[in-house]
């Protein structure tokens, strides 16, 4: 279940803000034709705040707020229940989401279709991160996805003949490598996308390059994303037993795993990127984060190619 | 020219004075907390940021038909000046 809390008399005010708002917009004529695009907007404008906002403010304060709340109502996930349980301490009310949290997809495809449609050109990827090619000090973007309820539609094992060979020959060798690849599909619904944009400088690898202040651009979109890990696991084994053993009865002794991954996103629509707020915000974790730049890569990034 | 500018800069003038451009600080996290409220939130800035764009536009557009009529004016005095 999700929960939203909220002061009433703020959001009361916000209700009147909103009507004065449109009232506002709704006034405001001009019959020039040099004027069509901005009178264009502003009907956006009155739409958004017709049609969007005012419904959602007005089914909250229609709710039936509850006087007190379970923590095991509260989602499980802590970030949130400190936050809900804070603003129930300052006296706020607390109720179900009254409306979807993203509006429902028209039509999900399938990880087949998706795979086809990608290959025909019907799906086209989001425009990559800016690539620093190498250079030092030059300039270069991450992109970061977060999404509330990413759905995987399906993963397919890639893992080529070879490497199932060699991770089958190394239950029986002292050092053994097992590799395995994989291909996953999500469907992300408002998925929020981040761009930062970065320096090429030494870094370290556990904390990331510094992020420019005040470049940071945001957008939500839905769309697919495209997952190709490679995990592989290089070990050192020795059998058990003295003398002649059965050589695949081994135990490990020393192993060195890694993951890495890469991939690509293909909207729904074109991402609007807008400037990012100072505003603290309420968001869904980061998944991933892709980067194209040649530099020794970040703890868990990967790289935007498929 | 110069009236349809001057109803350019009526308009951004307008656009600038409307309550829609405020409307996004009566909420926030002062206001309400959650996933629908960010939504909301988000719809008020993109709003704002789409009339900024349109007040600027219409600003830009005023401008360019002053310059515009400032130029055609200049002409039109050069040539009575000019002998016949």
């Amino acid at each position: 279940m999700t929960l939203l809390a909220f002061d009433r008399s703020r959001l009361d005010s916000l209700r009147v803000a909103i009507g004065a708002a449109i009232d506002d917009l709704a006034r405001i004529r001009c019959d020039d034709p040099q004027a069509a695009d901005t009178m264009r907007a502003i009907r956006r404008a009155g739409h958004t705040l017709t049609e969007t906002c005012l419904p959602r403010v007005h089914d909250i304060l229609r709710s039936e707020a509850m006087t007190s709340c379970r923590s095991s109502d509260i989602d499980t996930r802590e970030v949130l229940r400190s936050a809900y349980s804070t603003m129930h301490d300052r006296g706020w009310e607390m109720t179900t989401d009254p409306l979807p949290l993203v509006p429902p997809s028209p039509h999900v495809r399938t990880f087949d279709e998706v795979l086809v449609d990608v290959r025909s050109g019907v799906l086209v990827p989001m425009t990559a991160p800016l690539d620093a090619n190498g250079r030092a000090g030059a300039h270069y973007t991450s992109l970061t996805f977060a999404a509330a309820n990413p759905v995987l539609l399906a993963s397919k094992d890639e893992t080529s003949n070879l490497l199932k060979f060699v991770d089958f020959i190394s239950d029986a060798l002292p050092v053994g490598w097992r590799e395995q690849e994989t291909v996953a599909i999500y469907y992300l619904a408002s998925a929020r996308i981040t761009s930062a944009v970065h320096v090429l400088t030494a870094y370290d690898r556990h904390d990331g390059p510094e992020t420019l202040q005040g470049l940071t651009t945001e957008a939500v979109v839905s769309g697919y994303m495209i997952i190709h890990t490679d995990d592989t696991v290089g070990e050192v084994s020795v059998g058990i037993g003295p003398g002649e053993q059965d050589p695949t009865q081994s135990i490990v002794i020393a192993a060195q795993s890694s993951s890495t991954y890469s991939g690509m996103f293909f909207p729904d629509t074109t991402p609007d990127f807008q400037d990012r707020g100072d505003q603290p915000r309420f968001e869904s974790p980061n998944l991933w984060t892709f980067t194209k730049s040649s530099a020794p890569m970040v703890d868990r990034w990967g790289t935007w190619e498929l | 020219m110069r009236a349809t500018a001057m109803r350019m800069r009526a308009l951004a003038t307008s656009i600038g004075g409307s309550r829609a451009m405020t409307v996004h600080s009566r909420g926030g996290l002062d206001t309400w907390i959650g996933p629908t409220p960010q939504l909301c939130d988000d719809a008020l800035l993109s709003m704002r940021r789409q009339l900024q764009s349109a007040q600027q536009s219409s600003s830009d557009t005023a401008r360019r038909l002053e310059r515009q009529a400032d130029a055609v004016q200049h002409q039109l005095s050069i040539s009575k000046l000019a002998p016949k």
